[in-house]
């Protein structure tokens, strides 16, 4: 069998959906005291984003990556020419009112620390009650 | 003879070797420098220069073109850089020492109790590469005890936490010697760098660590205040969105939620501290309680957490910022008294 040039090998380029229901089932296997909305990810912890970009290979395939992570203040998720929570946006194909709806402490009643799974189940709520929204369409960087 | 004589004629130095801030005492004087552990170095044809030294070069951080590099040889407590470490204590030495009215003087330099033979012997050659006529070194908790006025050459327990910009030191310490010691990776810089990830994060605003390190020290807290959301400040910083800078208003409620990951670390490394103490000298350390030195120790309400979380007395030392080059000072004039807690 012929080994097919790299160029040829081409990944799937998964919805804003499919990204946030990967996401959904990434956050429920991470253990609570690795997870915190306080930063994007260092010293062994992060948000759901930031692990996803850190360490899952199926996002980093996907284009979602994490930049600076030598660096507590540095760290931030980058995804195309986007970063932070533009990067976010653009990867979940999300509004920023979306985003601030699933990720950010304000959603958890402050808490910076909520249970990986009360994020889990919040996600798939989001999905659940946007059937057409974010649109089934390959998200472009 | 010829060193006693040598003795009268220069003036002692101490030197408080720290990951933010060197420190410099001279006996008569006081401390006479205090300047950033930074060093600007430029490379010209491949070969690397000092351009500038302690505050000068901390001028040039974030501003520097891309043939300088403002770097700090210390990091987390340890030596990140011996060549350009050797070259800044060089560059104090000489600065403070000016050589009309010192003679080759004996140099005293404080240590992490965590430093290899390797990393001493190099702070070693470099103060005398700078004219030091003989180099004592001291381990940071001890000097840092001494400072406190603890009573390290008793037989009698004493529990010092010493909390620099790189690491915290915790240790036990009786007759004049470390019983236990322990480095946890807390420091200010640390505490700084998660306000900024903190305020990146949750806010998306990018601040600098100079306006982190003002947060923290205008209402930063060991612990969420009991109602409301307590003291505020105003931030200035570059939107992530916009591009743009703009204001932001932030509480002592969020900024003690952001450092919690950190003060919980210094928490455990105390506990484990006191669970690894021998029980005589613990109950003396429940006796005199746990002295907090160092710049971290003013954090609010850090005396008040650590004394909730392990039931011991906690004090913060009464010049927590000199504590460490008070006390090598006081190690090297008191040498009959304190001359086993130097390494020669």
């Amino acid at each position: 069998m012929e080994a097919r040039p790299r160029r040829d090998i081409r990944t799937h380029v998964a919805s804003g959906r499919e990204r946030l229901e990967r996401l959904a089932a990434l956050v429920e296997t991470l253990p609570p005291a690795t997870f915190t909305l306080s930063r994007w990810y260092g010293q062994g912890r992060g948000c759901a984003v930031g692990w996803a970009a850190a360490g899952d290979p199926w996002f980093q395939a996907q284009g979602l990556r994490l930049e600076g992570d030598g660096s507590l203040k540095d760290c931030r998720p980058v995804y195309g020419e986007k970063t932070d929570w533009q990067a976010v946006q653009g990867f979940f194909d999300l509004s920023f009112e979306d985003v601030a709806r699933l990720f950010v402490p304000a959603a958890y009643d402050g808490e910076m620390q909520p249970h990986p799974r009360r994020m889990a189940t919040r996600i798939r709520r989001f999905l659940a009650a946007s059937r057409a929204a974010p649109a089934d369409l390959p998200a472009s960087a | 003879m010829l060193s006693s004589v040598l003795g009268v004629l220069s003036k002692d130095m101490a030197i408080d070797l720290g990951t933010a801030n060197t420190l410099i005492y001279v006996k008569g004087q006081g401390v006479v420098l205090n300047e950033p552990s930074v060093v600007a170095i430029v490379e010209i044809k491949g070969k690397v220069q000092v351009l500038a030294v302690g505050e000068e070069a901390n001028r040039m951080i974030g501003r520097t073109p891309g043939y300088i590099r403002a770097i700090r040889p210390m990091r987390s407590g340890v030596i990140a850089d011996f060549d350009v470490a050797g070259e800044m204590i060089k560059h104090f030495i000489r600065k403070v020492g000016n050589r009309r009215r010192f003679l080759n003087p004996r140099v005293c330099i404080s240590v992490p109790s965590g430093s290899t033979p390797v990393e001493r012997r190099a702070i070693k050659e470099a103060a005398m590469a700078a004219g030091a006529r003989r180099v004592f070194l001291i381990e940071e908790p001890m000097a840092a005890a001494i400072g406190a006025g603890l009573p390290v050459t008793e037989a009698r327990g004493s529990m010092v936490v010493d909390i620099g910009g790189g690491t915290a030191e915790v240790a036990v310490l009786s007759l004049g010697g470390i019983v236990y010691s322990r480095s946890v990776s807390v420091g200010g810089q640390l505490m700084d760098e998660t306000i900024v990830a903190y305020i990146r994060r949750v806010h998306n605003m990018l601040i600098g660590e100079a306006t982190a390190e003002r947060i923290k020290k205008e209402i930063g807290s060991a612990c969420a205040p009991e109602d409301g959301n307590g003291r505020t400040t105003v931030v200035k910083g570059r939107d992530l969105i916009s591009g743009v800078p703009r204001e932001l208003v932030v509480s002592e409620r969020e900024i003690s939620e952001s450092l919690a990951e950190p003060v919980g670390a210094l928490i455990e490394g105390v506990k484990l501290a006191l669970e690894h103490t021998p029980p005589e000298l613990a109950a003396d350390i429940v006796d005199s309680g746990i002295v907090l030195t160092g710049g971290g120790s003013l954090l609010g309400n850090l005396d008040l957490v650590l004394r909730a979380a392990t039931g011991v007395p906690v004090v913060i030392a009464e010049h927590p910022l000199i504590c460490g080059v008070l006390g090598v000072g006081r190690a090297l004039e008191e040498m009959k008294r304190l001359g086993n807690v130097l390494e020669d």
